[in-house]
């Protein structure tokens, strides 16, 4: 399959299975390293899923095979592991749950963003992705500073969001300092104060991907 | 009074004079594909719905690698152009379009005939999107004018023009003459140029006039007559442009029977100008019995997936069950329905097996078992199993008996005996008898049903923990009830399936799958005395229920209709609706709602034909089915 409809197909599949669940963590170890955590679950809706994985095309989308969901995550881990500052690079994807894993640990916040790229670019070769900064950490500051998909979710047709009612994302970010404060007004600080939560609506995303944006000062 | 002879004779004479574009069609078609451009412009208001018929429309068949020549791109004409701009190209967009598909000898392609208001326009947008003009042969004869070119052809003639798009064939294409020009003249006149060169050489080298050898064998190059390869090549060209000019003459034939009506013209088929309304909207003919002999879509195709036998005689034989089957089916847009029509025609031989598959009433008890209070869809079906089964026992016996005969693959004479040694080993009674051919599949509603899946959950520190959670999800409560035809065979039978593990016996006659991964649903089989029922409701299965309270409408179309399907679409979606989320925008589920009831039943088998028709109900009865079908795709895609 050609990688410039990867992404657009995965999107699809969650897109008409409606109900799907992501997951981002990061988790400082020290000032600048850490480990990077994104999960996909579809399990939710998994019965759809696997009534439209029969079928070639939906809606006039096309509906990815198995084998080519996990021959694409495979490469996008081959960009990772070729990545400077990036190792211990785990994925995984339950074909029976349809919840697909990728971890990895990461030297330095520029290390994690250039991973970030370079996954991306594995997802497309017809969209040109510029190379962001998603993250910023700064001695006590860390900041979530754009949303590397930022130009497909604002590419993407405003209609026909409703069908993402039940879908929802969580970042979750984790320091070795306590955490002071958070611009986002939908973040939450842990009890420990050393963790900080944000969940969106993917609808109120797809309306505003800047809500993605986050500044978190640290003690 | 003679006045009155005259106006009538005349009136006669323009009658039988009076042609439409199915006269240009030859009886050897396999398909033919009508449109109505006027009545499908208007109604489907601003939505075009040209782009749905790419496939069908597009101006290159399947084969080419791309539309570019070697010295750019020619188009003769766009397809779908015309058919958008009908006032720009000159066309009489009140008659009928037609498209037909055809194979003559080893040429085939898709033939377009449009009828014209004003030829000149038409004739002016031709080429009107090409930068090779040479690779176009423009001719004229006294059947018209013809634009030629390997891809695509157009002819006009009068009113009438036409437009072949030709499928692609190695063997038949212009652009791949292949011709030697070092031919045997060239080899002759280049010998003795050579021994010319060759004494003047060996003359000048016998009177000591030669010093610097390397130089001189050079020289001597320079002697040979270039005029030999010149006129080689000459002779080439001659010879190319040749074979081209016979390739476009067979071509300019083609066209000049496809552009004239046709002595041996789709009407001479009995079929066809029996089916044949040319009223409709979107019409399509189906030339079945051509279609599985002839072309592209032999038999041999569907067998080995080539056109290895394709030199093979078609097979003539007019005594076969499936000579002369034909299927027709007309589409209509209405204001507030949408109808189709299916008719198939069969000969005399075939039709005696069609009236006795058919001779059967659904069995009344079926109807017990069907909750109809609830029903928001059925499928009837009611055929006389023994009959079906003997009609396409005998049918693939001749067809196979038929097949060409090949010496490289004399297993192919195997296939029918094999077949007859399988055959005599069944159990008739028991294929035929134990399921006599009555079913009806239902959908009585939706039920509630508890799926199981992964999310997640944070304690104060967010630490996530993987958790399994349920939810809610509606599932369609199905029903398959069959009629028992001998209660002892089908008693055998069940016992046997019961003694698989993958089965629990939940009560003598009722067994059960239990719901697994690929399956997230429990299946009840129960076999009573008059029916075998397979399906997901539990309360059907393990309950006594004799519902008999299906409306009078749909009891009628059940039981005197051997076909009959429903499905209720409006109560359908106003289940659904709350299942599937709908977000503020609506999405499809907001056009889905335009739709009343989709019914399909089918009319008894009489003079040698058997159809069917469907009508697709819409809520609103003022708007035309076109547009709102067409507004459904729009938010499909």
């Amino acid at each position: 399959m050609r990688k410039s409809t990867f992404i657009l197909l995965s999107l699809a599949l969650c897109s008409l299975s409606s109900c799907f669940e992501a997951v981002e963590e990061i988790t400082y170890m020290t000032n600048q390293s850490g480990k990077y955590t994104l999960i996909l679950n579809c399990s939710q809706s998994r019965d759809k899923i696997r009534a439209l994985m029969n079928l070639d095309t939906f809606m006039g989308r096309k509906i990815p095979k198995l084998y080519e969901i996990d021959s694409h995550l495979s490469v996008a881990a081959y960009r990772l592991k070729s990545t400077p500052g990036i190792h211990n690079v785990y994925y995984s994807f339950d074909e029976q749950q349809y919840i697909a894993v990728v971890r990895f640990d990461f030297d330095s916040t520029t290390a994690l963003n250039k991973a970030i790229h370079n996954v991306l670019e594995t997802s497309s070769d017809k969209i040109k992705f510029p190379y962001i900064q998603v993250f910023s950490k700064k001695n006590l500051e860390f900041q979530r500073i754009n949303t590397p998909g930022d130009s497909l979710i604002q590419a993407s047709p405003k209609t026909g969001i409703g069908v993402f009612n039940n879908a929802k994302v969580t970042c979750i970010y984790r320091f070795k300092q306590d955490v002071v404060s958070s611009s986002n007004s939908l973040s939450k600080i842990s009890q420990n104060k050393k963790a900080v939560m944000v969940q969106y609506k993917v609808t109120d995303l797809i309306k505003n991907p800047n809500l993605f944006k986050t500044s978190i000062i640290l003690k | 009074m003679k006045l009155i002879y005259t106006l009538l004779f005349l009136t006669i004479s323009l009658i039988s004079n009076a042609q439409n574009a199915y006269d240009y069609v030859p009886a050897s078609a396999q398909i033919v594909f009508s449109m109505n451009l006027e009545q499908l412009n208007k109604k489907s208001g601003d939505i075009n719905y040209l782009k749905y018929l790419k496939p069908l429309l597009k101006s290159q068949t399947y084969g080419y690698y791309n539309s570019f020549d070697n010295d750019g791109y020619c188009e003769i004409i766009n397809i779908n152009d015309v058919m958008k701009s009908t006032s720009t190209y000159g066309l009489n967009a009140s008659e009928n379009v037609i498209m037909y598909r055809i194979t003559i000898n080893k040429t085939s392609g898709n033939v377009f005939v449009f009828t014209l208001k004003d030829p000149e326009k038409f004739e002016s947008q031709l080429m009107a999107n090409c930068e090779n003009k040479k690779s176009i042969q423009k001719r004229s004869s006294v059947n018209g004018v013809f634009y030629l070119s390997d891809k695509s052809s157009v002819a006009i003639n009068g009113n009438i023009a036409v437009v072949f798009n030709k499928d692609y064939n190695y063997y038949e294409s212009a652009s791949n003459v292949d011709t030697d020009p070092f031919d045997s003249t060239y080899k002759v006149d280049k010998r003795r140029d050579n021994y010319r060169v060759d004494s003047l050489y060996f003359e000048k080298l016998n009177i000591g006039k030669i010093n610097n050898y390397t130089q001189s064998t050079e020289d001597a190059l320079d002697l040979s007559d270039t005029n030999i390869v010149f006129q080689a090549k000459q002779r080439n060209e001659l010879k190319v442009q040749a074979l081209l000019d016979s390739k476009y003459q067979d071509l300019m034939y083609m066209m000049e029977s496809f552009v004239q009506v046709q002595a041996n013209g789709i009407y001479k088929n009995r079929n066809f100008s029996k089916i044949i309304s040319q009223h409709d909207d979107v019409s399509v003919f189906i030339n079945t019995s051509g279609l599985l002999y002839d072309s592209k879509f032999s038999i041999n195709n569907l067998l080995w997936g080539s056109n290895f036998y394709q030199d093979q005689p078609n097979n003539t034989n007019q005594n076969l069950l499936s000579s002369g089957i034909n299927a027709f089916y007309s589409l209509n847009f209405l204001n507030g329905a949408a109808s189709i029509q299916f008719k198939s025609t069969y000969n005399d031989k075939a039709f005696t097996y069609i009236k006795s598959i058919f001779d059967v009433k659904q069995n009344k008890k079926l109807l017990k078992y069907i909750d109809g209070k609830n029903l928001l869809g059925y499928m009837s079906i009611a055929v006389n199993n023994k009959e079906l089964g003997r009609f396409y026992g005998d049918m693939y016996a001749e067809i196979l008996n038929n097949l060409p005969k090949s010496t490289y693959d004399n297993y192919l004479e195997n296939i029918a005996p094999a077949m007859q040694l399988v055959y005599a080993f069944i159990d008739k009674e028991m294929l035929y008898n134990t399921i006599d051919g009555r079913a009806i599949v239902a959908c009585t509603g939706f039920e509630n049903m508890k799926v199981k899946f992964k999310t997640y959950t944070y304690d104060d520190d967010f630490n996530r923990k993987e958790v399994s959670e349920e939810r809610l999800e509606q599932q369609a409560k199905m029903l398959a009830v069959m009629s028992i035809g001998n209660y002892d065979n089908a008693k055998k039978l069940f016992d046997i399936i019961s003694k698989f593990n993958v089965f629990i016996q939940l009560k003598d006659n009722v067994i059960a799958l239990k719901a697994m991964h690929d399956m997230p649903f429990n299946l009840y089989m129960v076999l009573n005395e008059d029916a075998l029922i397979i399906t997901n409701d539990a309360n059907i299965a393990l309950n006594e229920n004799n519902y008999n309270n299906i409306n009078e409408a749909d009891k009628k179309n059940i039981m005197t209709h051997n076909m009959a399907f429903n499905i209720k679409i409006q109560e359908a979606m106003n289940t659904m609706k709350e299942f599937y989320p709908n977000g503020e925008d609506g999405g499809m589920f907001k056009f889905m709602e335009s739709y009343g009831l989709l019914e399909m039943v089918d009319t008894k088998p009489v003079d040698n034909m058997y159809g069917a028709s469907a009508v697709l109900h819409l809520k609103d009865g003022s708007e035309n089915a076109l547009y709102i079908i067409l507004k459904t795709m729009r938010a499909m895609h």
